[in-house]
């Protein structure tokens, strides 16, 4: 399988002796049955919808009647002490074949967001510019019914808008930061909720440093799995872009379209078959209220814009819950909706292309085609697609998505645009720098590539910036930390205490997302090795149809922030939405079970 | 009627538990032992021979919480790196005549099943039961830095052990395979692997050994009750041990391994071999799970047959009331051999 080698060392598929418990059965529920040696062969036990099918068959002692056990997928993952292996199980559930079902269902409206570094891949691909692979990407998408189809750039630009002000929050708060924050940033429950989905949830306590991306969801699995409370507190809460669009197409979009979060099938097409695995997450989940509270916004903005003609009305605090059910599609047992419903690799989008070409196009030129269809992509709050137009309800919330109700909504844009001069896994480490380097000693570095210096390898890199306005002798060392031997020396060097850094950009995958494992391989008998292929993407990536735009420059986002995000990065507002928070993955019951030695 | 014996000299105990491993020092003026009981013990010698008589000199414990299953000297002789089921590996340094932990080194899922230091002391293998090679560099001030982790075999790697040369990593398993691992200046790969396909080993490879003196051979004992030698095919068919250094070297460059099965013992063997080691002497000695000592060499002199004689010239049938897990030849003295087994002895014995 092609999950990053950072969360493939833990096999799924060990041999395991008999009596080994599955992680759920030891949440404090199971523990008083004693262990035997023989494997009992037990009911199968219920378990939530998402996860049908995935209940491991044996060892698992019985619980106390009529108390269900439920596995979640993500649970599933995150351990390894079961003969099944839920790989199988989360791929089936994120595939093709599972988004052409969902296109075909009458009830849901299919959305796609599509990642720059799989635009990135598509535009190598098939020697099309990024703009253009897009736009044909959106046609085809459309044509296959998909009722919105987005960059991710507008998100991405909010959180790094959202990283950087929690690194400022963290350097702030402590010299030097390698205190230990730990309060704050483990979830409080373990049942998976997010900490913040409450209104108003009291703002956290800055973890410590070094502060640590944690876009990368190997990275993330791999350090709750395990390393567990001695690492997370140092990873930043600010969601992945894929988080970030989740949450806003859920909330905004879903009221924007007058639906519940689970009549939209959300899919996002990603350079790895990790990001899967960041789309089961139960942190990534939210309830037709909780949605409806966000798109509420921080400022009864709604009340007074709402248009004539509109039958939604809006009331100062109040939100109404969105009439309309999506149905069984996509709500577990819970009544909590995935905010990423599917995650499509770009290999897979590429099999799809193959399996279901654009009309007028051959197979073998595909997108290359000049008659595929192209379509522009959409701006993050588009009119209702027509086959929801009916369906309108009184959901209560005037967003005025419509155009009649005059009131500015997030532009759509004629070009696209990005950091210029950053890494490709996001740009967190360029653009918190320099973010750091204003905030805290009042000095804007100059546009273009920053010294990044490689230290062991070309995957272990740092940057530093002496501010003497700091104190004597203070600088700002940042890295970029990439591959799964790197993050063994980083995690060596933090657990020593003698990291030298503040914020460390942590990648699962050597040379970073370009390079992640769903990306198209090299075409057998094209001539290009893995290397220059990767050459090719990086330079599609880095295109000049990609104009450089700084994140607060994009008015979607500055739109964003004063209509629903509180008005700043940071802001409760932001926190809900933008933020997320990590849990330790307990293992299973020791392996000193399996033998007396 | 064997040509040679192994008297047996004497029986160290003191563990508590069965004994996984022991390594002489590269002076061969101890013997590090480690076991279940999760200690390791350092023994010394009172007085040089012929009067063997070995005392422990230091118990190293307190660190490991689980079974310590190897143990590797530094090329200085000042340091030993242990390798447990806890997931960790611990480096040890002698000061002032006491060992003191001064490193641990963690990353490996699960239990760590073999060490090995690089002969110039610089790298740090390790392998185990999670499947990966992981390659540590050795940094000032006791830090140790991962330089790679290598995934590739497909089940628990039993054994690492390093070419004389240092360019070249050998890592065995349970997948039945050898894999040999080269660096290309950024990181390791696998140069070769040998067997897995029908053409090596048929079981478990569990320890594997290069040949001292050439350098150019490789002995790897396993599951499957024979023994290999793996030689450049470079290199001619028949190299019988006599035959300069040179014949059989010539063929091999470490960096760029070309090996193939030259000679495959088998009928010696009644149980899983578990360890071997190669003495300057050309002799191999094993230990099996029929709790039996051998020792094997090609015969030397006037015969050439195509692929030598390889012989078993020295057996010990209950060397140990249980499975012999490792067995190795003193390197300053070549006659010397140590044993341990499940029955939480180490004994020494002396080639005549």
């Amino acid at each position: 399988m092609e999950f990053s080698s950072t969360i493939r060392v833990a096999d799924l598929n060990d041999y395991i002796a008999p009596s080994q418990d599955c992680v759920v059965a030891l949440n404090g529920k199971l523990k008083t049955v004693e262990m035997t040696e023989e494997v009992q062969l037990q009911p199968r036990v219920r378990a939530s919808a998402a996860a049908a099918g995935a209940a491991p068959p044996g060892s698992l002692n019985a619980p106390a009647p009529g108390d269900p056990v439920k596995v979640s997928l993500h649970d599933c993952l995150a351990c390894s002490g079961c003969i099944t292996s839920a790989e199988t199980v989360l791929l089936q559930q994120q595939s093709g074949d599972e988004f052409l079902a969902k296109l075909a269902d009458p009830t849901l409206a299919v959305v796609v967001t599509v990642s720059p570094q799989s635009r990135a891949a598509l535009a190598a691909y098939f020697g099309l510019s990024p703009a253009a692979t897009l736009a044909r990407l959106a046609g085809w998408l459309k044509g296959l019914g998909a009722a919105a189809v987005w960059d991710l750039t507008t998100a991405r630009d909010l959180v790094l808008l959202e990283e950087a002000a929690e690194f400022v929050g963290r350097f702030r708060s402590g010299p030097g930061g390698s205190g230990n924050g730990a309060a704050g940033h483990l979830a409080a429950s373990s049942s998976g909720r997010p900490a913040a989905a409450v209104a108003g949830a009291v703002e956290e306590a800055p973890g410590p440093l070094p502060m640590m991306a944690s876009a990368c969801p190997g990275w993330v699995c791999y350090a709750e799995k395990t390393h567990g409370a001695k690492v997370i507190p140092y990873m930043s809460t600010t969601r992945s872009p894929q988080g970030a669009m989740g949450g806003l197409v859920k909330s905004l979009v879903a009221a924007a379209w007058g639906v519940s979060p689970a009549a939209l099938y959300h899919v996002t097409v990603m350079p790895c078959y990790d990001k899967k695995l960041e789309a089961s997450r139960d942190e990534l989940t939210t309830t037709s209220d909780e949605a409806a509270a966000v798109a509420a916004g921080s400022v009864a903005v709604a009340a007074a814009g709402a248009g004539g003609g509109s039958d939604m009305e809006v009331d100062g605090g109040e939100v109404a819950a969105a009439a309309q059910d999506g149905g069984v599609n996509g709500v577990s047992s819970s009544g909590r909706v995935a905010e990423v419903d599917c995650c499509l690799t770009t290999g897979e989008v590429l099999q799809l292309l193959q399996q279901r070409p654009p009309p007028g196009c051959s197979a073998q030129t595909l997108l290359a085609d000049p008659s595929a269809p192209s379509v522009a992509p959409d701006p993050l709050l588009p009119p209702p697609p027509a086959s929801l137009a009916t369906s309108v309800s009184s959901s209560g919330l005037a967003l005025a998505a419509t155009a009649a109700g005059g009131v500015l909504l997030p532009p759509s844009e004629d070009r696209l645009y990005g950091l210029r001069d950053a890494s490709s896994s996001g740009g967190y480490s360029d653009f918190v720098f320099r973010a750091a380097a204003r905030e805290l000693a009042g000095v804007e570095l100059p546009a273009g590539p920053l010294p990044w210096r490689a230290l062991r390898n070309a995957d272990f890199q740092e940057l530093t910036l002496e501010v003497p306005a700091l104190g004597p002798g203070q600088v700002l060392r940042f890295a970029r930390v990439y591959g799964f031997r790197n993050i063994q020396t980083l995690l060596r060097q933090v657990k020593m205490g003698r990291c030298a850094y503040q914020y460390v950009e942590v990648m699962a995958c050597p040379s970073g997302c370009l390079n992640g494992g769903g990306q198209p391989k090299p075409r057998p008998g094209l001539g290009a090795g893995p290397q220059q292929l990767l050459e090719q993407v990086e330079a599609a990536y880095a295109h000049e149809d990609v104009a450089a735009r700084w994140p607060t420059d994009n008015p979607a986002v500055a739109l964003l922030y004063s209509r629903w995000l509180g008005g700043r990065p940071g802001s409760a507002a932001a926190r809900r939405l933008l933020h997320t928070s990590y849990r330790e993955r307990e293992k299973t019951v020791n392996t000193a079970m399996v033998a007396n030695w | 009627m064997d040509p040679f014996t192994l008297e047996p000299i004497g029986a160290l105990s003191g563990h508590d538990d069965r004994v996984w491993n022991v390594a002489w020092s590269p002076q061969g003026d101890m013997l590090a032992s480690c076991s279940g009981d999760k200690t390791v013990r350092i023994w010394s010698r009172r007085q040089p021979r012929p009067s063997e008589q070995w005392y422990c000199s230091a118990i190293l414990d307190q660190c490991h919480t689980r079974t310590i299953r190897s143990v590797a000297w530094s090329p200085t002789g000042r340091a030993l790196a242990t390798a447990s089921f806890d997931a960790t590996v611990a480096v040890w340094e002698l000061s002032s005549g006491v060992w003191e932990q001064v490193a641990e080194l963690e990353g490996h899922e699960n239990e760590v099943k073999c060490v090995a230091w690089n002969p110039d002391g610089r790298l740090i293998a390790t392998c185990g039961r999670d499947r990966s090679v992981w390659i540590w560099e050795s940094m000032p001030g006791r830090e140790f830095e991962c330089v790679d982790v290598k995934q590739g075999h497909s089940q628990d790697v039993k054994a690492v052990t390093w070419h004389p040369s240092g360019e070249l990593l050998v890592s065995a398993g349970y997948d039945d395979t050898i894999k040999l691992w080269t660096y290309d200046g950024d990181e390791w790969g696998c140069a070769q692997t040998l067997g897995g396909t029908g053409t090596g080993h048929e079981s478990t490879v569990w320890d594997v050994c290069w040949d001292p003196v050439s350098r150019a051979r490789l002995a790897s004992c396993s599951d499957d009750l024979t023994l290999r030698l793996w030689e450049s095919r470079a290199a001619p068919t028949s190299t019988p041990a006599s035959a300069p250094a040179g014949a059989a070297a010539a063929g091999f460059v470490p960096s760029r391994p070309d090996l193939r099965c030259a000679v495959t013992l088998s009928g010696h063997h009644r149980r899983t071999v578990f360890s071997l080691d190669w003495a300057p002497t050309g002799l191999i000695a094993t230990g099996d799970g029929d709790d039996s000592i051998l020792a094997e060499e090609e015969a030397s002199g006037l015969l050439t047959q195509p692929g030598g004689q390889w012989g078993c010239w020295a057996r010990v049938a209950k060397a140990h009331g249980a499975d012999v897990n490792c067995v190795r030849w003193n390197p300053a003295e070549p006659r010397l051999l140590a044993s341990c087994s499940d029955d939480g002895l180490i004994r020494l014995w002396w080639l005549r």
